[in-house]
């Protein structure tokens, strides 16, 4: 086995991350702006398998990677998003959006717009 | 090492890679898509070591990515490492039986991939050992013909059959499973006179014996998803789902029925008639709470209670309970 990092590694390695969080915060502003869309277009009822399925997808492109960004509540939450997104889109039984799935998009939202307000990105 | 490295997400391959260096990998292409590690694996000078794959991309995805790695025939035993935030056990089970050797949930962890990676170059560089001191012999033996030498007691990998999976693989999903599998029952396999075979015929033929039952065996079990792993002795170990509601009898009936009508021959033309006979299966209870090593355990135990021809499981036994974390002890 490898032996761990050395201080020289670990420096490099935190300066890449640093710019990679930079990088993921711009899109992170991009994801703010779908998902918006896509609240829309869920609450109008307006294509609302083609918007849960963008939601999922951001969602899930959020989850893998915004922990490790130090964003971890908005990691937990689309995480959450993600699965009750897919439970959503494999449910045949015809009674709508649950409430609890419409909470979670609403709170990935508000957690997207919070962490954009928050951060510092070019 | 060399590895590619393919997510459809710019961060995570930035992360990954990120990881890696700090580890210790420098060799490291990123590819954003299946596309682009086809292209990549076409040009590259030196085929690659490890993969490291997301699951859920746009076009392919990573699981047909992984099963279409898996018919090149440099690649069959790369080691092939799922990184995903899909961690469910359909996906999870899905990712092992396409040939993945391991499977790490996102959000990433850079030291865990630097574990997990460090595990397979480990297994990368016992392979080379291997094929190092394997030439002379197979040179002994006609060149052209590709089968592992091995002696009847070795687990041998069977590669290229949906659902057979390498011993480290077999372990790593129990691992990532923890109390997720709850809902697996591990069994043993064993073809009925197998030294006989083996004996009687060529280590080609041997093996190609293990491969025909070994698929036999996937195809019959097909309904309960499951991930199979050949342990020596003729004898293979199966995780399947709980949930199935044929016996062990009529699994029986069933993969040996199909044996027969493979009208298998010997290379002197005498009929070779391999017969499968189940082990007592080994599954959660109510009561005690089972590790997976320790489920694979319960299942060996059971089998060697049995008059028949159960006998890798006293050498798995010594193995397994040597071993208290299954995923580092390759």
């Amino acid at each position: 086995m490898r032996s761990g990092p050395d201080a020289d590694s670990l420096s490099q390695f935190e300066a890449t991350i640093s710019k990679i969080r930079i990088s993921f915060l711009v899109n992170l502003r991009e994801h703010r702006d779908n998902l918006g869309e896509m609240v829309e277009g869920i609450l109008n009822n307006q294509n609302v398998f083609a918007c849960l399925s963008q939601v999922g997808w951001i969602a899930h492109k959020i989850a893998g990677v915004a922990a490790t960004m130090q964003l971890s509540e908005l990691g937990l939450i689309a995480a959450r998003t993600e699965k009750l997104v897919d439970e959503a889109v494999i449910d045949t039984s015809g009674e709508g959006l649950s409430t609890e799935l419409l909470e979670a998009i609403g709170a990935l939202y508000s957690q997207v717009c919070d962490a954009c307000s928050k951060q510092v990105a070019p | 090492m060399k590895i590619l490295v393919v997510d459809d997400d710019l961060t995570a391959l930035s992360l990954l890679e990120a990881a890696l260096n700090l580890y210790g990998f420098k060799h490291i292409t990123l590819a954003s898509s299946a596309r682009e590690a086809f292209y990549a694996i076409k040009h590259a000078e030196q085929p690659f070591d490890c993969f490291l794959l997301d699951y859920r991309m746009p076009e392919v995805d990573g699981v047909d990515l992984c099963a279409r790695l898996r018919a090149f025939p440099e690649y069959k035993a790369t080691p092939i490492i799922f990184v995903t935030a899909a961690s469910d056990r359909i996906s999870v089970n899905t990712a092992y039986a396409v040939g993945a050797v391991d499977y790490v949930s996102k959000p990433i962890d850079p030291q865990e991939i630097g574990v997990r990676v460090s595990i397979a170059e480990k297994l990368v560089l016992e392979e080379r050992e291997r094929k190092k001191q394997d030439v002379p012999r197979r040179h002994s033996f006609e060149a052209e013909e590709r089968f592992p030498n091995f002696t009847i007691e070795d687990p041998v990998p069977i590669f290229g059959l949906n659902r057979v999976i390498s011993s480290v693989a077999l372990e790593n999903y129990l691992e990532s499973q923890g109390d997720g599998c709850k809902n697996d029952v591990v069994s043993i396999l064993a073809i009925n006179e197998f030294d006989e075979i083996y004996r009687k015929a060529s280590p080609a033929f041997a093996y190609a014996v293990l491969r025909e039952v070994a698929k036999v065996i996937a195809d019959s079990l097909e309904r309960t998803a499951p991930l199979i792993s050949y342990n020596g002795y003729g004898e293979f170990i199966c995780i399947s789902k709980k949930t199935s509601t044929m016996t062990s009898g009529g699994h029986t009936r069933q993969i040996n029925s199909r044996l027969a009508r493979l009208n298998m021959r010997f290379e002197d033309t005498t009929p070779c008639k391999p017969t499968v006979l189940i082990g007592k299966p080994a599954k959660h209870s109510l009561w005690t709470s089972s590790t997976p090593s320790k489920l694979i355990e319960k299942a060996l135990e059971a089998s060697e209670g049995q008059n028949s021809p159960f006998r890798s499981a006293a050498n798995s036994m010594k193995n397994a309970t040597n071993c208290s974390s299954p995923v580092l002890n390759i």
